[in-house]
């Protein structure tokens, strides 16, 4: 797989999951952008034996994330209103809005967890990698992976519904 | 059904959701409907760098285009022909000094020096060669006589015949000639270019 292949596949994987730590979609691209210029600048030392090539794309992808945190001093929590707030330019039927709407509160949801179990949500519905994968690359048991997602849901969940009350 | 246990049954189910198959999950079917509400959610339409990021992956330089860049460049060019001039000239900084020094050449003395190199009167079948090189056949040598030596005396630079004697060599054959204060041989003999040239290589 050559490397435009690689990133046609993997570009919204990786956005996603930066979208569930940076909520603003500038800073998104920024941090999303400096991850595949990593990924490109050693992509000749990537060896497929040591892994999935999407485990070492995420792991290049939460180091960022981690640097970006670091730097900007602040976690990615923003006001609502910052999040998902481009269109594209495209028209607003009612189902491209009732998507809007659904992708702003899933992040807004994804806000109120802990960085830890943010990281986790972002890379279990983001990265494509199993539970024992997120374990390893995280350094977690995987029955601990499984239990911070079950929680992290559930956590969405009342927040979510209290939304709608 | 513990945590633990819910959590392991939320996370199966979960992983077939993933893979495709509808959410169900029992015991709360709201928050495998919220999991599979992420699973299906797509931000990458807020990104405005997708295809601007693609194009210049894909014009990235490869190694030819690189060193054709460099080469654009006077100062790599100015470096590249210098290291170039430097492998040239390596074999030269490898060649061995010479074991011993050459002796120091004399002056000619002004009434030789005027003097043809070659005598006027060349025994045999000599032939002067651009008036520098003489050919000297070995039979006509051997039956000239050798008080007809063509080395004459010359001023201070005198020389005088003593003895000359025929000898055979390793691959050919010479004449001994003993003239005064020191001897040489004239040889005679197949040679390979290499006892002639040095043969050098990069």
């Amino acid at each position: 797989m050559n490397f435009t292949d690689l990133y046609d596949r993997y570009f919204g994987k990786v956005y996603n999951y930066v979208r569930y730590h940076v909520r603003v979609p500038d800073e998104a691209d920024d941090v999303t952008g400096r991850i595949f210029e990593a990924a490109l600048r050693s992509y000749s030392a990537y060896d497929g034996a040591k892994g999935p090539v999407q485990a070492w794309l995420f792991t290049i992808a939460r180091n960022a994330v981690i640097d970006w945190a670091r730097t900007r001093n602040h976690r990615a929590e923003v006001p609502l209103e910052a999040a998902g707030d481009r269109d594209g330019g495209e028209p607003h039927p009612a189902a491209a809005l009732e998507r809007k709407e659904e992708a702003g509160l899933l992040l807004a949801a994804v806000g109120t967890l802990d960085e830890r179990s943010r990281d986790i949500i972002a890379l279990k519905f983001s990265s494509g990698l199993n539970n024992r994968e997120i374990a390893q690359m995280t350094g977690l048991g995987e029955s601990n992976v499984g239990i911070l997602v079950y929680r992290a849901v559930k956590k969405m969940q009342t927040f979510i519904e209290g939304r709608k009350l | 059904m513990n945590e633990a246990e819910l959590a392991e049954k939320f996370n199966l189910e979960l992983d077939a959701v993933m893979a495709g198959a509808e959410p169900a999950f029992t015991p709360d079917p709201g928050a495998m409907a919220l999991a599979a509400a992420f699973a299906r959610a797509d931000f990458s339409g807020d990104s405005l760098i997708k295809e601007s990021l693609r194009e210049r992956i894909d014009a990235r330089p490869g190694l030819f285009e690189t060193l054709r860049g460099l080469l654009a460049s006077g100062y790599a060019r100015a470096a590249f022909a210098a290291a170039i001039l430097v492998i040239a000239l390596l074999p030269l900084a490898r060649r061995p000094a010479p074991e011993r020094a050459l002796p120091s050449v004399q002056p000619i003395p002004a009434g030789l020096a005027a003097r043809p190199i070659i005598p006027e009167t060349l025994p045999g079948q000599a032939r002067p060669v651009e008036s520098v090189f003489a050919s000297l056949p070995m039979p006509a040598l051997r039956s000239e006589p050798i008080k007809d030596f063509p080395i004459a005396s010359a001023g201070r630079m005198r020389i005088a015949l003593a003895e000359g004697r025929e000898v055979d060599l390793e691959g050919g054959s010479g004449i001994v000639w003993e003239v005064e204060g020191a001897s040489f041989i004239l040889e005679k003999r197949a040679v390979a270019p290499g006892d002639l040239f040095e043969v050098r290589t990069l």
